[in-house]
């Protein structure tokens, strides 16, 4: 009895050896390069496990910084749950080091940040700005969106509407050549586009710019609203009614521009649905 | 031990997730909105990944609703040329209504100031206000959640409101 409890004693104090705040300052120090790394690979598996804003993850976090307080990738990740969660500073301060440590591979993810959580379009621009300089060869595609794509609704959300349209139609173009067909264009490029051209009061453009995104996606309830606004206003009733009913079957079945955490610009609810079929008399 | 939405914590440099708004350190408003379930408090954007009706908690209309609820009903607001970042946090009860709050203070440059307490103060007031909240539904259930609004002022006017 005595042999089996020194058997778990001895299995305790082996846990607690492994346990990263019984290894000193100086013993961390004294690691090789071989074993810090491997020693993050280790933390970020189990960090990858774990739900992101836990004090588990954040501790993990604070752990591989230790470790190597040049980790371009901790600082973001310590960042994010700080970002959608609404504290501002923090983010901003632990983004920054994330940036000064790797800028090319995590500034245009911060342009993403600054546009959608933010509605910080100039920072945003500036920040896709310098992704484009420090990647010339290619197009970066931060979180997974064409950084001229990204540029041209930051510009649209400043109320610069050649320049938006300007590199829309790049993304537009580059999708074109590149991917082989309108399939593989986000239609709400086509969207923010006919909405620029409606900002401009060109109205047969925007229906165009519409009438493209539709053959992408032919259910958008919001290519069918903005499509009916713009017949509308060149008066042509018959059309613009039968878009805005499109424009409510689509919206009752889910498919209307939305992202998860934030509010998109000009995103539709079920309010504008409503006015647009009642100015039309259709409610 | 952890427990997801609780702030019980062995990490001595986190004793809560982010974002949780232990009781304590609350701002409490109305003592008789409680939340339902102590030990289970998520984000208003949690899903579950499993069930098809789960529904994020949000205000019904969304910022668009608020900027406009704001327009109509505080014609008077004077927000006295300030610029920053206001954001308030709080808890969405599974009930919808919302209790516990917290107030953050930045510039347009992200970092941390002092708002004009009356500007602070009206537009606390108009949060606390809000009613038309809705839970996050989330696995059959609406459950208790941390929500946050951040007024995005410029010269005295409200740019935007996020998230």
């Amino acid at each position: 009895m005595v042999r089996l409890s020194l058997f778990f004693l001895s299995l305790g104090l082996l846990f607690f050896s492994c346990n990263w705040n019984d290894i000193s300052p100086n013993e961390r120090a004294v690691f090789s390069l071989e074993e810090r790394d491997s020693l993050i690979k280790i933390k970020y598996k189990e960090f990858f496990k774990t739900h992101q804003e836990t004090p588990k993850a954040m501790t993990l976090l604070d752990e591989i910084l230790e470790l190597d307080s040049t980790n371009a990738e901790a600082w973001r990740e310590r960042s994010i749950p700080y970002l959608k969660r609404g504290y501002p500073h923090e983010w901003f301060k632990n983004y920054e080091y994330a940036i000064v440590y790797d800028a090319k591979e995590w500034i245009g993810w911060r342009g993403y940040n600054f546009l959608f959580f933010y509605k910080d379009f100039r920072r945003a621009i500036s920040d896709f700005n310098a992704t484009d300089t420090l990647t010339k060869d290619f197009i970066d595609f931060p979180q997974a969106m064409s950084v001229d794509f990204l540029r041209g609704i930051a510009y649209y959300g400043l109320e610069s509407y050649d320049t938006a349209l300007f590199y829309l139609q790049r993304y537009i173009d580059a999708e074109l050549k590149g991917s082989g067909g309108l399939a593989f264009i986000d239609q709400n490029a086509f969207l923010y586009k006919g909405r620029v051209h409606q900002k401009l009061n060109n109205h047969d453009s925007a229906i165009q710019a519409f009438d493209t995104g539709l053959k992408i996606f032919d259910q958008s309830c919001d290519l069918h609203f903005f499509k009916s606004q713009s017949l509308l206003e060149m008066e042509n009733i018959s059309k613009a009614k039968s878009e805005a009913l499109l424009a409510k079957k689509c919206f009752d079945l889910g498919y209307v521009h939305r992202r998860p955490y934030i509010e998109v610009i000009d995103q539709l609810y079920d309010y504008d649905v409503l006015e647009l079929l009642e100015s039309l008399k259709l409610d | 031990m952890v427990v997801l939405g609780v702030g019980l914590s062995l990490y001595p440099d986190y004793p809560y997730r982010i974002g949780f708004i232990p009781k304590h350190k609350a701002i409490l408003i109305n003592p008789d909105f409680k939340v339902c379930n102590k030990n289970y408090i998520i984000d208003y954007y949690n899903r579950s990944g499993r069930h098809t009706d789960d529904l994020p908690a949000a205000y019904i209309g969304g910022p668009k609703a608020i900027k406009k609820l704001i327009e109509k009903d505080y014609p008077n607001l004077d927000l006295k040329g300030e610029s920053g970042m206001l954001t308030i946090r709080f808890l969405i009860n599974c009930n919808a209504e919302i209790v516990r709050f917290e107030i953050l203070e930045n510039d347009l440059n992200y970092q941390k100031k002092k708002f004009d307490p009356e500007v602070k103060q009206q537009l606390f007031d108009i949060t606390k206000n809000l009613k038309n909240w809705r839970a996050n539904y989330l696995a059959g259930e609406y459950r208790d959640c941390a929500m946050y609004l951040t007024y995005k002022l410029k010269n005295g006017e409200i740019i935007a409101i996020l998230p």
